[in-house]
């Protein structure tokens, strides 16, 4: 009888253990099977699929088209129109929002920019790119941080054209 | 092994290389470009990188945006799969300058077999048969007459600095040689600026046979795969392929798989390449060139010696030994290989591009389908027209047959035009069946359906 109790709260503290794990962390499915005990638990409001692949580059604005798992509403691209100018990346490479590590930034939100002005600074193949302003207005939002990686045509800064 | 492995690629090989990283447990990295967005190889991969907008040349092309990909995700080798970059030697220099691993033979020797002239010169060296010629220009008329007398009739001249058909002349007789002479010089002149000609043996309906190698040079072990045969082409493009040959003898493999080794360990290959032969209507063969690369027909190779050649290729490029034990390989069985394009067979094979509306893959035993796409995928009007590979395999080239035509019949692809019923046709032709068949089959069958 004191076997059996003492086994079972093994087994109850091996899953309060799991269900801590659940709780923290991005488990959202478990199964345990033992003789006698089987035990399902589910994360509330996900739907557990397939591992799905997820883009390397997660700005927070891309479309997130890969996820399987329930992603309730694709997120919407920042697009071009009569008052939003959306300044995205010529090439495959990191952004610096500076020249170098000790420089000032080249824009932060708030600033105005125009037609020829350098906004930012795409590495690629050790090669500094200068990334210029093609529209006048003011920076309205920074989408990326320095040193993260960048893929084509991703929007980097949002202008609010004047 | 890697950790990483960038696939500069797309479509069916895209996919097949990352399911091959998968087995292996390597991470894997997709780029694309903006017409691909939804394609399969994107979505399966571990990380997907857009590389540029839709012309080949700002995206699969595209070497630095490529080059930055790998560099960005820290990949520490890049499989160029087949076509685009796969053979570009300067591309294989620029990865390992860049300290990622091509995935493939070294700069040198994708420069040293990619130069036809060179090749020759390698094989003949070798002691690897080539199509007899004059080896040189030719000084006039004469010297035509007089080489092809020691060759043999017919000949074929051909522009040195020519291409496109252009400036070549095939001549049966003496007589017909001297005015060809003029006339394909006269060409070449107007054409090219330069009048040079040379000659070389007319090889009448020819059969096209390669053997896969795959080549361990780290650990000395050169291995030939066996054989495919090609013959079955429309324009120069593959339609069919099937292994092994049921052109060959054992004896005729056996010489030709020596060759093949003789060739790859003279240069030192690494990885997996291909030496394609060009065999007359009685048996002879010559070398014609090599493929510095896995070809879209690798697959049937795979299914005749139970070899994952892609997996090999990783392991090989990673350091580690191959699984394929350095002796006679012998197939099992028979395999084909049909290649579905979007194409329509009965208005020119004019490509078909758009959505696939009903698309339903054969299955059973000895069916393999090697595909990138899915229904309601949109074809991109921006790359090549395949489709689908569809291979079966038998215990013999009857069943490998009769399952292909099985497959064929169960093979549903609507919204698009494809080349399956071309496929049907070939299955059932009697030439085919009964191996009767060069690389002068299709136009003859395309003949005899017109008339």
């Amino acid at each position: 009888m004191a076997k059996k109790e003492s086994e079972n709260n093994i087994k109850v503290e091996a899953l309060n253990e799991a269900l801590k794990i659940m709780e923290k962390g991005s488990l959202i499915e478990l199964s345990y099977e033992d003789t006698g005990l089987k035990i399902q638990m589910k994360k509330a409001g996900i739907t557990a699929t397939a591992p799905a692949p997820q883009q390397y580059i997660a700005a927070p604005a891309q479309p997130v088209q890969k996820a399987q798992a329930a992603e309730p509403e694709a997120q919407k691209l920042p697009v071009d129109d009569a008052s939003t100018g959306v300044i995205k990346s010529p090439m495959v490479g990191t952004y610096y929002t500076s020249s170098s590590p000790d420089t000032p930034q080249f824009v932060k939100v708030g600033d105005t920019v125009e037609p020829g002005k350098t906004v930012c600074i795409i590495e690629a193949m050790k090669i500094m790119n200068e990334i210029k302003a093609e529209v006048k207005g003011r920076v309205k939002e920074i989408l990326v941080e320095n040193a993260q990686a960048v893929e084509y045509n991703q929007p980097l800064i949002i202008v609010e054209k004047s | 092994m890697f950790k990483r492995i960038l696939i500069a690629n797309r479509g069916e090989i895209a996919l097949r290389v990352i399911r091959a990283c998968k087995e292996l447990g390597v991470e894997t990295v997709a780029v694309y470009s903006e017409a691909d967005e939804n394609s399969l190889h994107v979505r399966y991969a571990d990380h997907a990188v857009c590389i540029g907008p839709p012309p080949s040349k700002d995206s699969y092309l595209n070497i630095p945006a490529i080059i930055s990909a790998a560099e960005v995700t820290d990949a520490e080798a890049i499989h160029p799969g087949y076509g685009f970059l796969a053979e570009n030697a300067h591309f294989a220099e620029l990865c390992g300058q860049c300290n990622i691993k091509f995935i493939g033979p070294s700069a040198a020797s994708i420069r040293a077999m990619g130069d036809k002239a060179q090749a020759i010169a390698t094989a003949t060296a070798n002691k690897v048969s080539t199509v007899p010629g004059s080896g040189r220009i030719l000084k006039d008329e004469n010297d035509a007459v007089e080489i092809a007398k020691k060759i043999g009739l017919p000949v074929m001249l051909k522009a040195t600095a020519g291409g496109g058909g252009r400036g070549m002349r095939i001549a049966h007789t003496d007589l017909s040689l001297r005015s060809a002479f003029k006339t394909a010089s006269q060409e070449a002149q107007a054409c090219f600026n330069n009048p040079d000609v040379y000659l070389e043996k007319y090889i009448e309906e020819p059969r096209h046979i390669e053997v896969q190698l795959m080549c361990d040079s780290r650990h000395g072990s050169y291995v030939a795969l066996g054989e495919r045969d090609c013959s079955v082409q429309r324009r120069h493009q593959k339609l069919l392929e099937e292994s092994p040959s049921p052109m060959l003898s054992e004896k005729t493999r056996r010489e030709m798989c020596a060759m093949a080794v003789r060739l790859a360990r003279a240069v030192k290959y690494e990885g997996a390449g291909t030496i394609e032969f060009i065999m007359d209507r009685w048996g002879r063969y010559y070398f014609m060139e090599m493929n510095t690369r896995v070809q879209v027909e690798h697959t049937v190779t795979e299914e005749v010696t139970d070899f994952d050649i892609i997996k090999e290729q990783i392991r090989i490029a990673s350091g580690e030994k191959m699984s394929i034990p350095n002796k006679e390989i012998k197939m099992r069985g028979h395999a084909i290989e049909c290649r579905i394009n979007a194409e329509d067979p009965d208005n020119n094979f004019c490509p078909s591009p758009g959505t696939i509306t009903e698309y339903n893959v054969p299955g059973g035993p000895g069916i393999r389908v090697d595909t990138h796409v899915y229904k309601g995928y949109r074809i991109p009007p921006n790359y090549d027209s395949m489709v689908a590979k569809l291979i079966a395999h038998g215990r013999d080239r009857t069943e490998a047959i009769a399952r292909m035509k099985r497959a064929l019949d169960e093979f549903v692809i609507e919204g698009i035009k494809t080349t399956i019923p071309l496929h049907k046709k070939i299955l059932e032709n009697d030439n085919f069946i009964k191996n009767n068949y060069s690389t002068s089959f299709i136009e003859k069958m395309e003949k005899e359906r017109s008339l």
